[in-house]
């Protein structure tokens, strides 16, 4: 019977016949299982133990607020009515004794999860991409989007065992705990969408990551990655991306998350739509989140499959990425529905952060390397002049082109989104015009300065050394710590130096001058105007290195 | 006129400053078996990459059955017309010989029962039909290799590319390989095939490329070139010594320069008619009273044509 379901699967997708094949055998699904069904023993067996530690956590009787750490508070739910005495199960409240299995699961089974499987399909893919037997694959006609599903569903799948193996006591334990089916329905269809994004995103790594460590001849690197990535994600953003549901989705669940406590978070909104007022609003944003970067993981992923030698990701793309991901952030901070102060403060911290973020990686996916350069310098050399397009719309489009161009129409359309964002902000809150002023003059800096480092890196990536991916990480690295350095050294002397405050202008942290009220308006037009300048010299030398390079292929 | 199988122009790849692809144009008719030779760095393995859609060009076009190679897509038609093997053949050492077979033949759709028809074919032309359930590690070099070729038309494409398959293989290994190109041959597949082994290309192939630093400098049916590039030669021995000989061979029509081979009593002549000329010349030596004891024309073989083009440089 297994047999010709195998085959037509296999007819549909041979990437996951193939993946299980290799991996779906005896001996791997008795581990995964047996591993499984130690873990949940282990699981009962300490929350066991708990319960006999403090029966008065999960008495029937709640323990009046001044009985806390008495002996009245050890005495409870004991047969003799004595402080410690043994336990009387009768008035155990054995829904709350569940709904602490329920809530360890509820974090340990994602956790684990995007652990393994990441770790799994990004150790994979940079396998087949080292072997080359990817190669083959790609040149089959299989569609990408055939071949990713196969590794996705096929190469974690003990994992998917494993965890499978775990739902029946996750389902008793979410039962006994009198968890609502909203809130199930809830978990698992997030528990599903956060894997798939997780192990997108981990496909991209096992891709991207390979190439990266063969152009600097580091075959390390790679196997840092393969623990770094899964561990990172697993550790910190699972937990993360968890923890900010509080707000949001599970807002009205959050016994089953976040355990019993009395503290009610207040919930957010995205462009006024209240997410406590309605569980599905909430769910609604919560998978346009979800699925619009799942979108755009999809899309750099096909990418990186199907043109190994490109930049990981399109200059059409970056604008797409740029435009979605600001909306989406802005949206979370929208003066729509009333913004108090502290969360417009947070809002503007998480806008400045993510657009430090984004114009780094921005600098790290856009910028094409010298051989892709080279061929365009090439291929618009050899065409005829009726035949080429516009410059302009090359360097903002095109797929060879440098990408500084696209960096910075990127970094305007950050720009332009915060600041009107940031002119929406004074109108709501009382007090902040005057900080207002510092905080654009602060974005306009941050935006200026992140053009440079592009412009630094895309002049680095074109160097002839062989280490030139080094060399741009390295010289983007020195251009933001050199002037903190030197200005940190010369403020030590003299606090109100000149030269200090100059150099913090061009440093990643231009609020430690701005935010002083004794800064002059000619400081800053002074560092916007050094900014421009370094920004045009670092384009001029760009462009003559490529006129140059053109030259030498007469 | 049929559709070319494939049609370049003005192909170029590049790398940094190193033209590896230099403005070739190459076409190769369908049935065609392309070999393709040149040095170590020539760029033959470069363009069958670009060929494959393994390798982006950087300018230029490639059309594979009239289908033109497109750089924003995924190219499905043309990749189930192309059958490419690389030199290094990188397989799945965990799967045995029928389930790695089995898992190529679906990723290009072949379904049952035609999948395992031809698998069963595959494996009886590559000579593996006795290793079908064996482990991919277990196999010899040879059969690695064989095995990467039934990989490669299991799928039934229409052009087979090939680059060096047979290098590091032992002589009855390459037989083997051989033999199982001409059968792909016999059933009409296209094949270019790049090598260093230049008496199995004279074996094999119906035309002839001479790639050098990056372009192709010689392109031609294999009869033209042999026709335009090779000479004959004889080797004549006789017992009145050399100098008879040469004063004899002086005067005979078709004969051109005339080497006495040192250390023998030989000569070798440069011959420019045909079988019935030569026939003529060793008559009219035997008339002349010589005692004709060797009398062995030889022709230039692909080896000797290519040493003496002289195209020995890399790109």
């Amino acid at each position: 019977m297994l047999a010709p379901l195998l085959n037509s699967l296999g007819d549909r997708n041979p990437q996951l016949l193939r993946e299980l094949k290799s991996r779906f055998r005896g001996r791997g699904v008795v581990t995964a299982l047996v591993l499984s069904a130690i873990a949940q023993l282990l699981l009962l067996t300490f929350a066991r133990t708990g319960m006999e530690s403090t029966p008065w956590q999960y008495c029937s009787v709640s323990v009046p607020d001044d009985q806390l750490w008495t002996d009245a508070m050890w005495a409870l739910c004991t047969t003799n009515g004595e402080p410690y005495g043994p336990i009387d199960w009768t008035q155990i409240d054995w829904s709350k004794w569940w709904l602490e299995v329920l809530t360890f699961m509820n974090w340990a089974m994602p956790i684990v999860l995007t652990g393994l499987g990441m770790y799994m399909l990004i150790g994979d893919l940079q396998q087949e991409e080292q072997r080359g037997t990817l190669n083959f694959i790609r040149l089959s006609p299989r569609k990408s989007a055939n071949i990713f599903w196969g590794k996705l569903l096929g190469v974690p799948v003990l994992v998917y065992v494993g965890i499978g193996a775990m739902l029946p006591l996750h389902l008793w334990a979410a039962i006994s705990a009198r968890a609502s089916a909203g809130f199930l329905a809830s978990y698992y269809s997030l528990f599903v969408l956060d894997a798939l994004l997780f192990f997108c995103l981990a496909m991209v790594v096992g891709l991207l990551a390979p190439r990266a460590a063969k152009a600097q001849g580091r075959t390390l690197l790679a196997g840092g990655v393969t623990l770094a990535v899964p561990f990172l994600c697993a550790a910190m953003l699972v937990p993360y991306h968890f923890l900010s549901r509080q707000w949001t989705v599970w807002h009205g669940f959050s016994q089953f998350m976040y355990g019993q406590t009395s503290w009610k978070p207040k919930a957010w909104q995205w462009f006024g739509l209240q997410f406590d007022q309605q569980s599905w609003v909430a769910h609604g944003v919560q998978w346009l989140f979800l699925g619009v970067a799942g979108f755009w993981l999809w899309r750099v992923l096909r990418r990186a499959y199907q043109r190994p030698n490109a930049t990981p990701i399109s200059k059409r793309q970056s604008y797409g990425i740029v435009i979605s991901g600001f909306v989406l952030l802005l949206g979370l901070f929208s003066p729509f529905a009333g913004l108090d102060n502290d969360t417009a403060v947070v809002g503007m911290v998480l806008f400045m952060l993510s657009v430090w973020f984004g114009g780094l990686i921005l600098i790290a996916t856009l910028l094409p390397d010298r051989q892709t350069l080279l061929d365009w310098v090439h291929t618009r050399r050899m065409q005829a002049p009726a035949e080429r397009s516009s410059l302009i719309k090359e360097l903002c489009l095109g797929e060879r082109s440098p990408g500084i161009i696209a960096l910075v129409l990127n970094l305007v359309l950050m720009g332009g989104m915060g600041f009107v964002y940031l002119t929406q902000i004074p109108t709501l809150i009382e007090g902040y015009r005057d900080d207002m002023n510092m905080i654009q003059l602060g974005l306009l800096l941050t935006l200026l300065l992140i053009a440079m480092y592009g412009a630094l890196a895309q002049l680095m990536l074109f160097l002839k050394t062989p280490k030139r991916m080094l060399w741009a990480v390295g010289s983007v690295a020195l251009a933001m710590v050199l002037p903190l350095l030197c200005g940190a050294i010369v403020s030590i002397g003299d606090s109100s130096s000149g030269l200090a405050q100059a150099l913090f202008l061009i440093s990643p942290v231009p609020w430690l001058v701005l935010a002083k009220e004794t800064t002059e308006p000619f400081m800053v037009g002074g560092a916007i105007l050094l900014q421009c300048l370094i920004l045009w010299g670092l384009l001029w030398r760009l462009s003559s290195a490529l006129n140059r390079a053109e030259l030498l292929m007469d | 006129m049929d559709t070319l199988a494939i049609q370049t122009e003005n192909l170029i790849k590049q790398f940094d400053s190193h033209t590896a692809v230099n403005q070739v144009n190459l076409t190769v008719a369908p049935g065609e078996v392309y070999g393709l030779i040149g040095p170590n760095g020539a760029g033959k393995t470069t363009l069958l990459r670009m060929l494959s859609t393994a390798e982006e060009p950087t300018a230029g076009e490639i059309a594979i059955y009239g289908e033109t190679l497109r750089r924003d897509s995924d190219n499905p038609q043309a990749k189930r017309r192309i059958g490419f093997l690389p030199d290094d053949f990188p397989l799945y050492n965990d799967l045995s010989v029928w389930d790695y077979l089995d898992y190529f033949a679906r990723l290009y759709f072949l379904t049952e029962p035609k999948r395992t028809q031809r698998l069963n074919a595959v494996l009886e032309l590559v000579q593996l039909t006795d290793k079908r359930n064996a482990t991919i590690s277990t196999l010899s070099r040879g059969m690695q290799q064989r095995l990467g070729l039934a990989r490669t038309v299991v799928y039934e494409p229409s052009l087979l590319l090939l680059d060096e398959p047979v290098s590091g293989l032992d002589p009855i290994a390459r037989i083997q390989f051989r033999d199982a190109i001409r059968a792909l041959q016999a059933q009409g597949m296209t094949v270019v095939i790049s090598s260093h082994i230049l008496s199995d290309l004279d074996e094999l192939c119906t035309s002839i490329g001479i790639m050098q630093q990056g372009q192709l400098v010689e392109s031609s049916r294999l009869e033209d070139l042999y026709e335009r590039l090779s000479s004959q030669q004889i080797l004549i021995h006789a017992l009145e010594g050399v100098e008879a000989l040469k004063a004899e061979l002086d005067v005979a029509p078709h004969v051109g320069e005339v080497e006495l081979l040192p250390g023998q009593e030989q000569v070798r002549v440069k011959f420019a008619g045909s079988q019935e000329d030569a026939a003529r010349l060793l008559q009219s030596l035997v008339y002349a009273g010589l005692s004709v004891t060797q009398f062995q024309p030889t022709q230039d073989d692909l080896e000797s044509i290519f040493l003496k083009l002289d195209y020995r440089q890399t790109s």
